[in-house]
């Protein structure tokens, strides 16, 4: 009998202490694989008594997260978050999006001013279990891309062209650490300038490393909201060309002599952002070793959710 | 009326001007702020990156004795001259700092791995903050170097940085809300710069139609 009783005890324990591992583990593979989007107008909420926002979420890990909630606390306001939790089905699998709705009460007594609230995703059955997801610091965030009227597309990063324009760089690739799926920093860095007129989206790229390379390719990828599928547009460098799906009528590429830097030009109407206050990017790197081999590096997302604006940045046109 | 109409040219200029004046007051929120100068850091692990195998022999620099070398890369710098950047520790004091810088742009180091030493007793992961600060009021002690590797044998000798997280514990972001008890009203601001054109042009011609009149008669 005792030794059934330990049997049954050991068979009981065994799965909970995979799991408890399990779970540790998905709260650092969600660093950086749990996209995060606060629906806040230019990073911006005002609120006179009460405002609403949501705060979506994607899973672009390896594997499903059985149970995630959202806190959000602030001494100024009393939150009331809908719905308490949630699965999220990793989109790899066919997961979509999921989203709190968060409706802040200003406590009475508050005075006009700025406040900051706190945003915490969680594990409802284990409080101390906080997924860990630097979107989140960035999530409202919305930049604003001067006017890119003076920029000739001639290969040069002039500095009095670019200088002032937002820089995407920090590109990554995935690895196995044990079973599940890493992020890991580039060595050989992409660096993506933006910067647009009325008419057209104007990119600088420069290419870290590649010596020797087979083939070497940025794509942007560009949609107006987060719902809309997005507009896909690869820059070759060795072969200054452009590729799209909707035609290239309007793209201008112009590499540098060593072709470490494209400059390129795309029209807005091609895009779908033409008259749009702002939209929503991505960029995504495929470098081809001289042997043919392919390497595919992100600037957000990862494979599974490229046609995914909501792990995009996003970017607003000066107006 | 000669008094009024030799005022009148200044009139025409005082007006618009002050129009201009006015819808630029108005767009003075919007200008975006420059970029960031500081950035905040704490200790973390050192990752695989750091480790790559390049081919080269020797680990530069190495550790020394009952220290830690903490390697970290920051690819958004904007340093036209190594003595503008600088490493502030927790007890802000410059920490001495070799540079390898990785991509240059527009005459300024915009990438670099860098890395510094820490006595192994101060090197636990989460202690900061590690301040990396840049810009024509700063002095650092930093230097230039060829190249930084680090040392696959001695894993246990590495830490890097990380940018720091939010002020509470876990991992909890923050987003700005503005209480206004007028928000429902706020949009209206954007048309008071409308408003006042509107108002000034008014003005003048009611202004113009009183002048024609005495003189018509």
């Amino acid at each position: 009998m005792w030794r059934k009783t330990a049997l049954i005890t050991v068979c009981l324990a065994l799965p909970a202490a995979a799991m408890a591992h399990l779970c540790n583990d998905v709260f650092v593979q969600a660093k950086d694989n749990l996209a995060v989007k606060v629906d806040v107008r230019d990073g911006q909420l005002r609120i006179g008594q009460e405002a609403s926002f949501r705060v979506y979420l994607l899973n672009t890990m390896d594997r499903d997260i059985a149970a995630i909630s959202l806190s959000v606390t602030s001494p100024q306001f009393t939150a009331e978050v809908k719905p308490d939790n949630m699965v999220l089905r990793t989109a790899k699998k066919g997961g979509t999006k999921g989203s709190f709705e968060v409706t802040l009460k200003r406590n009475p007594g508050v005075p006009d001013g700025k406040y900051k609230i706190d945003l915490c995703l969680f594990n409802p059955k284990n409080k101390a279990q906080v997924f860990k997801t630097l979107d989140l610091d960035s999530a409202a965030g919305v930049v604003e891309l001067p006017k890119g009227a003076a920029v000739k597309v001639d290969g040069a990063a002039d500095a009095a062209e670019w200088d002032k324009t937002p820089v995407c760089t920090d590109f990554y690739t995935y690895g196995k650490k044990s079973q599940y799926q890493e992020n890991l920093p580039c060595q050989d860095q992409a660096r993506c300038r933006l910067a647009a007129d009325a008419d057209n989206l104007y990119c600088l790229l420069q290419f870290g490393g590649g010596a020797g390379a087979s083939g070497d390719q940025a794509t942007i990828y560009v949609s107006p909201n987060t719902e809309t599928k997005p507009v896909a547009v690869t820059i070759d460098r060795l072969t200054a060309k452009a590729t799209c799906d909707k035609g290239t009528d309007g793209i201008e590429v112009k590499p540098s002599a060593d072709k470490s830097t494209v400059e390129c030009k795309i029209p807005l109407a091609l895009l779908g952002i033409k008259g749009s206050k702002s939209f929503h990017a991505n960029f995504t790197r495929t470098l081809a070793a001289a042997d043919g081999k392919k390497t595919e590096s992100y600037w957000r997302g990862n494979s599974a959710s490229l046609q995914e604006p909501i792990v995009y940045g996003q970017f607003k046109l000066a107006e | 009326m000669s008094t009024g109409s030799s005022s009148w040219p200044s009139r025409r200029l005082a007006l618009p001007g002050l129009a201009l004046a006015l819808t630029f007051l108005a767009a003075l929120p919007a200008l975006s702020a420059a970029g960031a100068e500081a950035v905040e850091f704490e200790l973390a692990p050192a990752g695989e990156e750091f480790f790559a195998a390049d081919g080269q022999a020797a680990p530069t620099p190495a550790p020394g004795p009952g220290s830690c070398l903490v390697i970290f890369r920051y690819s958004r710098l904007s340093v036209a001259d190594l003595g503008q950047l600088a490493l502030i520790g927790p007890d802000g004091k410059a920490l001495p700092l070799l540079v390898e810088p990785l991509f240059e742009e527009f005459g300024r180091i915009a990438d670099a791995r860098m890395v510094f030493s820490l006595p192994e007793a101060e090197a636990a992961a989460g202690r900061g903050p590690f301040t990396l600060k840049w810009g024509p009021d700063t002095k650092g002690a930093s230097s230039r170097t060829e190249r930084i590797a680090a040392d696959p044998a001695h894993r246990e000798l590495y830490r890097s940085l990380r940018p720091r997280a939010g002020a509470a514990a876990g991992n909890v972001a923050s987003i700005e809300v503005i209480a206004d008890s007028t928000a429902e009203y706020h949009f209206l601001w954007y048309l008071l710069p409308m408003s006042m054109v509107f108002a000034l042009l008014l003005a003048r011609k009611l202004l113009s139609r009183g002048e024609a009149g005495p003189s018509r008669s």
